[in-house]
């Protein structure tokens, strides 16, 4: 489980995040609601190390250290974060070097799925093109859990197809996944709760199925609510 | 039919249940005859592929119909329709109560004789009827 | 220590094309100032050994006198790597927070921590900079070859290699003769690397305030190094000076190198 608690964030002036808890579970499908700028990617890039909090928690399985957090979680931003001019096979040859966790056949089945060509330049790719790479790289290693950066934002409708498969494919099963989005509708039907950011707090922190067996609410119901009010 | 058993083809909406959406398209197909009483159906993980849901969802889903007496696993083979008749004619009933419920609902307002309704539905029935039969093989139902 | 050979053999795969580029420049540029001082003083004595009059023996040109008069042709070959060397040390961080794909994000998640890749981009760059070190050896042989090729016979006269090198001020300050100087402009560029990075990661990591910590830390640095060169002015003697000195240039070292690995582990935003 991924707890993250009280946490806070400032940029300069602004309070990004404002004292957020809440838990990811392994096994589970989370994602984390927010507009623009709601700190979600700020979340993700905290729980990775990738910027210190202000104040606050992150604990892994209850342990604080980042000892192996790397080859636990997975982190795939919205980018490919690989230089532009390594050829797609290079990025995978710096992956297996240093993780121990790599499955080299694992990484080859998605790059024969994602119809990605190892010869290509990373620089040359289209962003749907790159999205599906980045996938490659943060699924192919045995993490128990993955995290994803917008996987949808600004991808052409076929590409965002592919990566909606993702999650519905064993690659995810078991792992637990905490998914950042602004836009809800492709993953809507696929999510197991839905933790929903406002003003740097946790506004509401929903089991999808729950909202609606007992509400008949979709989350886009729930987001409404929210951020309308 | 394509490879994927049809499966594919499916939508769910956003505001029920996903996993009574998946529960009801199993009971939908028993009754239409696609799936047939002791057939063997998909694993859970190969049902959330092919529905493009959630695994837990899916696991959800089939626990519903065990539940239910829909379908029966034993040990490690796979999950089978039920031959219980019992449940097979219940499920019938369940899903023709449903529609008939839902027709009923949709021409209250209208204030429509009965006779006149009994006449039209038997219209419709038989011209429904009549254009499967000039298209034979269409569905295979 | 096996993630830290990875990574410096990463850097300097990614580094090849241009310091193979910085090579090639600065010898095609000596090269081209050698040819063209041997033949502007082979013109002042007629261009042809049959067109000079004859009893009339110019002074031999030897390779050395060559090198001493070509100093502002070796200053451009010289100067244009030295200053790309130098942006290098920025590039060599910017570079993985830049284009489409930071390389930043992956980076910093290698498991293991991120020591590693702080040194490997230390020794990338003073690998570098001795690369280019024997290179400029290298050069200079094939230059004494080039002298021998080029200059008319009657002109040539013999010189040492060494006398060769120190004909040029350049080399005298590259490779200066004592050791104790070599240590002290070396040991003073190796400071100043790492108060280089230390001041990009206060930026990397603060951002806009970082920039501001950086101009702080850099300032408080060489005040306390200058200072420390001041104290020979004082009543002490040249070995307490160099003790001082020593001691601060220790101090700022460690200090550097401390700040660079807290920044890097807590403190920096991918």
């Amino acid at each position: 489980m991924i707890r993250i608690e009280n946490a806070h964030k400032r940029y300069r002036w602004r309070k990004v995040l404002d004292g957020v808890t809440f838990s990811a579970e392994k096994g589970q499908i989370t994602c984390l609601v927010g507009m623009n700028g709601a700190g979600k990617s700020t979340l993700l890039k905290a729980i990775m190390g990738l910027t210190p909090l202000s104040k606050g928690t992150i604990r892994i399985d209850g342990v604080g250290s980042k000892r192996e957090l790397y080859e636990k979680i997975s982190f795939i931003p919205d980018h490919a974060a690989m230089p532009g001019g390594f050829r797609l096979e290079e990025g995978l040859r710096f992956m297996a070097d240093y993780y121990k966790s790599w499955n080299e056949s694992r990484a080859q089945e998605l790059m024969t799925f994602f119809r990605l060509n190892p010869r290509d330049r990373l620089g040359n790719l289209s962003k749907g093109t790159a999205a599906k790479y980045a996938l490659v790289l943060g699924l192919a290693a045995d993490t128990e859990f993955v995290l994803m950066d917008e996987p949808f934002s600004g991808i052409d409708v076929f590409s965002r197809e592919m990566i909606g498969d993702v999650f519905s494919s064993r690659l995810i099963e078991d792992r637990g996944v905490l998914v950042t989005t602004h836009e809800i509708d492709e993953v809507e039907h696929l999510l197991d709760r839905a933790v929903l950011l406002k003003d740097g707090k946790v506004a509401r922190d929903i089991d999808c199925e729950q909202v609606r067996d007992e509400q008949g609410k979709s989350v886009l119901d729930v987001m409404r609510e929210v951020y309308r009010a | 039919m394509d490879k994927h058993g049809g499966w594919m083809e499916t939508a769910f909406n956003t505001r029920d249940p996903v996993y009574l959406q998946v529960v009801r398209l199993f009971k939908e197909r028993i009754v239409t005859g696609r799936l047939a009483a002791g057939e063997a159906i998909p694993s859970r993980r190969e049902i959330a592929a092919l529905l493009k849901m959630n695994p837990n969802t899916a696991q959800r889903a089939y626990k519903e119909m065990e539940e239910q007496g829909l379908i029966v696993t034993e040990g490690n083979s796979p999950s089978r329709i039920t031959r219980d008749e019992d449940v097979l004619r219940s499920i019938r009933s369940e899903l023709l109560g449903e529609a008939v419920r839902t027709f009923v609902g949709s021409i209250r307002n209208m204030q429509v004789p009965f006779p006149e309704i009994v006449a039209l539905v038997k219209e419709e029935y038989e011209a429904d009827a009549n254009s499967r039969d000039q298209q034979p093989g269409g569905d295979g139902a | 220590m096996s993630h830290y050979f990875k990574l410096l053999a990463m850097e300097v795969r990614r580094f090849r094309y241009l310091l193979a580029g910085m090579m090639l420049y600065s010898l095609v540029v000596e090269c081209v100032a050698v040819a063209i001082d041997i033949h502007n003083y082979a013109n002042r004595y007629g261009v042809k050994e049959g067109t000079r009059e004859p009893g009339v023996l110019p002074q031999p040109y030897s390779f050395a006198d060559v090198i001493g008069n070509t100093q502002r042709g070796f200053a451009l070959g010289i100067f244009i790597p030295v200053a790309a060397l130098v942006a290098y040390v920025l590039v060599i961080w910017y570079r993985d927070w830049s284009g489409r794909h930071p390389f930043a994000f992956r980076q910093l998640m290698i498991p293991g921590g991120r020591i590693p890749l702080y040194f490997a981009k230390l020794t990338a760059i003073f690998l570098f900079v001795f690369s280019m070190l024997a290179w400029q050896l290298v050069a200079m042989a094939i230059l004494k070859l080039e002298y021998a090729m080029v200059t008319p016979e009657w002109l040539e006269g013999p010189s040492r290699f060494t006398d060769a090198m120190y004909a040029s001020e350049i080399f005298k300050l590259l490779l200066p003769l004592h050791f104790s100087q070599f240590l002290i402009n070396y040991g003073m560029g190796f400071l100043g690397v790492l108060l280089m990075f230390a001041g990009i990661l206060l930026e990397r990591s603060y951002r806009i305030r970082g920039i501001v910590l950086a101009a702080l830390y850099l300032a408080l640095n060489i005040t306390l190094l200058v200072l420390a060169w001041m104290t020979n002015e004082l009543s002490f003697y040249p070995s307490e000076t160099v003790a001082v000195c020593l001691t601060i240039f220790g101090l700022e070292v460690a200090g550097a190198i401390w700040l660079s690995l807290m920044l890097i582990t807590r403190k920096i935003s991918a």
